[in-house]
């Protein structure tokens, strides 16, 4: 039985890459099985697509999260980086105030709009899947990309680590 | 219109301060919101809806093969097979780093995947040879760049999405053009290494034998394209679906007959396509609101009168375009860039009679040259990580290769027709 502390360090290296990486996988798998049911059994299917959509909308999402942690969102750090080295970085402070405070704010109408589809139910063509449970992804992920950014703020605070850093333990990915 | 200056604004601010560049179209658009009234809840949509369009998963899944195919082995044949043919000239490697770009593009859908399959391989090799790197980093950083022009290219394949195009058609329009600028950058390699005197390796020289061997060794390279892209255009498959046919032709050859690609090697493949929809895809939604606001306050419109009130010449409004694309491209990420300039300028395009398959072409060379430079320059980016010498050095060597792209760029727009041949050839004029 692992201790509690290493669950938490494992979610917290890898939770979201673990479900993007599934999500990844199924949309991959899923289109190809369109393909092979249409040729090789001659029975098309429909309901492969949606599945395959709705992976595609939560690995965005969820790795949007990620991102945070391994500090790859693509931002313009040019102008900043003209600053003396304590101004660029409490502009890169600021910046990340204000998208911390916009994460919460879209974490919010995210939720209302999931939280609206309770009263007005409303449900895939295809498949009948009511839209509020693959809707739910803008929530999760908005809300994860809130506790990563105060998790960046956190490594700062307690062990240095400034917050433009690259996580040393960061995935290593080639573009 | 007041409005809209005002959005434009917050954009500019909001990225100049090193707000990401998503989370800067999502609060430019919701100035917009408020400002004309609309309820914010329609961001959230509009974030969910821009990510749902079937031919979207086109992106993740080339990602996933072009990396698949990297570490599955066939970047290496295509090298091999580059080599082959170019033999012992005059700056030999830098010909083969260009031609391997050339057919890695038939492969992949991405400018930096191609930069770092081919650049892995060609970039050691030409320093070992006292190359210069910033040469070498140019080199595979522009040849590179070749893989959003050559088919497939996920560039295209959202400007198809974004424009209504067919996805088909524009891949078949990149044929040409993709091909003249791989001439054209063989040519500039070709001199510079003349004028530098870097020699060739002795024991490569062109031999028949040679290109037959490296052919037969490579034939599950060559294989890739013809699936491919034969897939798409006997009908056999819809581009999405033959995104997935190439990974999973890319998963079993790796595995199974190069046996190179390790289970490490796979989930990095996953994390890698992962990050790059996390990082990258999330653009969608927010520029999908941001270009439909703007619609809705006719500012496409408003341009578009502005740009042909001092020309009726399709050529100058294209070329003055294109330098609105190209100075843009500087500063957004390419995806980023067709999303929320194609509702903008297409428009504009159409009206003095430009196809939408030509300017789709322009656009997605115009990114090409904003991925050559910086401050936002993907292949520029990973060049830079694969020759350990500064962005600063690579940036001013990549000049001469960069021209290239803006000869394409000035022949599109005298001469559109030789862009359209190739597709009203396959699918008939017009559609």
């Amino acid at each position: 039985m692992p201790s509690l502390s290493t669950v938490f360090a494992f979610l917290e290296r890898r939770a979201e890459e673990v479900v993007a990486g599934v999500c990844v996988t199924v949309m991959a798998s899923l289109v190809f099985f369109q393909v092979v049911m249409r040729y090789v059994f001659s029975a098309p299917t429909s309901w492969s697509d949606e599945i395959a959509v709705y992976a595609m909308l939560w690995s965005v999402y969820i790795s949007a999260s990620w991102a945070v942690r391994e500090r790859t969102h693509i931002r313009v750090m040019n102008l900043i980086n003209l600053f003396p080295g304590r101004m660029a970085l409490g502009l890169a402070v600021l910046s990340d105030l204000v998208w911390f405070v916009f994460a919460i704010y879209l974490t919010w109408q995210s939720f209302l709009l999931h939280l609206s589809m309770w009263e007005l139910p409303f449900e895939s063509p295809v498949l009948g899947v009511a839209q509020k449970w693959p809707y739910l992804c803008l929530v999760v992920g908005f809300a994860l990309m809130t506790v990563r950014l105060i998790q960046v703020y956190y490594h700062w605070v307690r062990d240095g680590i400034l917050p433009t850093a690259v996580p040393e333990d960061g995935a290593v990915l080639h573009d | 219109m007041i409005e809209a200056l005002y959005m434009f604004g917050t954009l500019v601010v909001t990225i100049a301060f090193g707000i990401p560049i998503p989370i800067a179209v999502a609060i430019a658009t919701l100035v917009g919101y408020f400002l004309i009234d609309i309820p914010a809840v329609a961001l959230a949509q509009a974030m969910y809806t821009g990510v749902e369009p079937f031919p979207l998963l086109t992106v993740p899944l080339f990602v996933l093969a072009g990396a698949l195919m990297e570490r599955g082995g066939l970047a290496l044949r295509i090298v091999a097979i580059a080599q082959s043919l170019i033999g012992n000239y005059m700056g030999s490697l830098g010909l083969v780093a260009v031609l391997g770009c050339t057919f890695f593009a038939a492969l992949s859908g991405s400018g930096p995947a191609t930069t770092a399959a081919i650049g892995a391989v060609m970039i050691p090799a030409m320093v070992r040879e006292r190359y210069d790197p910033a040469y070498g980093g140019a080199i595979v950083a522009s040849g590179g760049a070749l893989g959003s022009l050559i088919p497939p290219s996920n560039l295209m394949i959202i400007y198809g999405v974004v424009s209504d195009t067919s996805i088909p058609r524009m891949f078949l329009a990149g044929v040409l053009p993709g091909l003249i600028a791989s001439a054209l950058l063989l040519v500039v390699t070709w001199l510079i290494a003349r004028r530098r005197g870097y020699g060739g390796q002795t024991d490569h020289s062109f031999a028949w034998v040679r290109v037959g061997r490296a052919c037969w060794d490579g034939k599950w390279a060559i294989g890739a394209p013809v699936l491919i892209l034969g897939g798409i255009y006997s009908g056999a498959f819809t581009p999405t679906e033959a995104a997935s046919v190439a990974v999973v032709y890319a998963f079993l050859v790796g595995q199974f007959v190069h046996r190179e690609l390790t289970w490490e090697a796979i989930l990095s493949c996953l994390k890698t396509t992962a990050m790059i929809s996390g990082a990258v895809l999330i653009i969608v939604g927010p520029a999908k609101a941001f270009g439909e606001l703007l619609s809705l306050m006719d500012v496409p419109f408003l341009i578009g009168e502005f740009l042909t009130g001092f020309t009726d010449s399709s050529f100058v409004l294209l070329m003055v375009i294109a330098a609105i694309l190209i100075i843009t491209g500087m500063f957004l990420e390419s995806i980023a860039q067709i999303i929320l300039l194609t509702p903008l300028m297409l428009p504009i395009a159409v009206s003095v009679g430009i196809d939408p398959v030509v300017f789709g072409v322009i656009m997605v060379i115009a990114c090409e040259i904003g991925f050559l430079t910086p401050p936002v320059g993907a292949n520029l980016f990973v060049a830079t990580r694969l020759t350990n010498i500064g962005i600063d050095k690579i940036s001013v060597a990549v000049i001469p290769f960069l021209l290239t792209y803006v000869v394409v760029i000035v022949l599109i727009a005298l001469f559109p027709e030789f862009v359209l041949w190739l597709p009203d050839l396959a699918f008939g004029p017009g559609g």
